[in-house]
């Protein structure tokens, strides 16, 4: 709880940057939506200072709580060979001691002039992942630091004339949760006519049963809470005839027709 | 033992030391910070009813339709993404997103906005050229710009295609303009 309260004063400062306090709305082609004003910079000082103290107060606290320890080591197991063979991503790859981040192996935006560590643990179990998200708050108020200092100024927003018609765009970005995949296929009218997004939900959530795998029910729970999986990220539909267990496949008409709905 | 003592400890600490931080939401009500982006809101007495936040809008719940001599100009805000696109390409700025946060409704059109604008159709065949008040507002831009009175602009009600048409028949017509 104590966690959700240190993050607060972010969320609050989102909405005062972006409008909103998750839905950013920021990026367009071209560019972001607006600038940070320098008051917003001023605002973004303290609030990471007084987080950064407090992250550091909680993670000194746990680290020796024996009740703790107790309920987390050993419970959720991902051994390394199964983060590597399922494609684990993110910090559920990084408790299991796979050292991949995508702003580090391969980086983008300003990535590369910045000076910060992959945090991994090889511990395996809730209790390093645990221990990885946690640290991870502290390498992104470093990283956050050493953006405000240099911000270079300049305009926000490339000019973008048009936007040619069946060009593949694809790309690769570090959430939260792990590697964030988007492909696009660009369409008429200045839209997209394919979007596909892979979100890092639907890699970590194949993990869920080695790590349920010779656990006690009690441990279910926080075994998937550990993977922190985000259900509407990762929402896939298949379609199987229970009496044949054909495929059935749908071409873009039957299924705008079947499941497009506008109310 | 002594470890998880402190730890304990130090974890209580931290507590004590947050006390209450609940807010006092719902009973208190709540401004959002900065530019916030709430539900939409748009100025009847601005719009020209030009189209330009249905062209730019992501999920496409603003639709046009010309009918009956009139442009309906319909927002489903049941739909909204908040990304305020509308309101950054509106040239008129008729569109504000307010910071309403407070959007669930047992009424529907509670997150619908209707307007409904007179259009002009072209003298010479009869395609519909646009609103009257876009045409007003390009006949006042233009009257200044030209320094001309603006009851001499005679080809603000002729289609596009019948505009060039009158053009060539009459070369007179045309003037450079710098806009």
């Amino acid at each position: 709880m104590q966690a959700w309260r240190i993050r607060e004063p972010v969320m609050w400062l989102s909405e005062y940057i972006t409008g909103n306090r998750k839905t950013y709305g920021m990026n367009l082609i071209g560019g972001v939506s607006r600038d940070l004003s320098e008051d917003a910079v001023s605002r973004i000082r303290p609030v990471i200072d007084k987080v950064e103290k407090e992250t550091s107060a909680v993670i000194d606290a746990i680290l020796e709580d024996g009740s703790l320890k107790a309920r987390l080591i050993g419970a959720g197991i991902l051994t390394n060979e199964d983060a590597r063979a399922l494609c684990a991503v993110g910090p559920t790859a990084r408790g299991s001691g796979v050292a991949i981040d995508a702003r580090i192996d391969h980086p983008y935006a300003a990535y590369d002039e910045l000076d910060f560590d992959i945090c991994v643990e090889e511990g395996c179990d809730i209790w390093a992942r645990t221990l990885v998200r946690a640290r991870e708050v502290l390498e992104a108020i470093k990283i956050t630091r050493q953006i405000i200092d240099r911000l270079p100024g300049g305009p926000v927003m490339a000019e973008v004339k048009s936007i040619p018609v069946g060009r593949v765009g694809s790309t690769s970005v570090e959430a939260p949760r792990g590697e964030v995949h988007h492909y696009v296929l660009t369409g008429e009218g200045q839209r997209p006519f394919r979007w596909r997004v892979r979100a890092p939900s639907y890699n970590n959530l194949q993990t869920i049963p080695s790590l349920l795998e010779n656990m006690s029910i009690a441990d279910a729970p926080i075994s998937v809470g550990s993977v922190d999986p985000c259900f509407s990220c990762t929402e896939r539909v298949t379609v199987i005839d229970k009496q044949t267990g054909k495929l059935q496949i749908y071409t873009q008409d039957e299924l705008l027709k079947q499941f497009n709905q506008r109310w | 033992m002594f470890k998880h003592l402190v730890s304990e400890l130090k974890e209580t600490l931290i507590c004590l030391k947050a006390g209450q931080v609940t807010l006092g939401y719902p009973f208190v009500p709540h401004s959002p910070e900065g530019e916030f982006r709430g539900l939409v809101r748009l100025d009847m007495e601005k719009c020209i009813g030009c189209g330009a936040c249905a062209n730019a809008c992501p999920p496409r719940l603003i639709t046009l339709e010309d009918t009956d001599g009139y442009r309906r100009l319909d927002f489903n805000l049941t739909r909204c993404t908040y990304c305020a696109r509308c309101r950054d390409v509106c040239p008129q700025q008729a569109i504000t997103l307010t910071g309403q946060f407070e959007t669930a409704t047992p009424d529907l059109s509670d997150l619908h906005i209707v307007i409904q604008l007179k259009l002009i159709h072209c003298r010479r065949c009869g395609k519909v050229v646009g609103t009257r008040r876009a045409a007003l507002r390009v006949k006042n831009e233009l009257a200044q710009k030209l320094e001309i009175d603006p009851d001499e602009i005679e080809w603000l009600n002729l289609c596009l295609d019948c505009k060039r048409l009158t053009a060539l028949e009459r070369p007179g017509l045309s003037k450079e303009v710098s806009v």
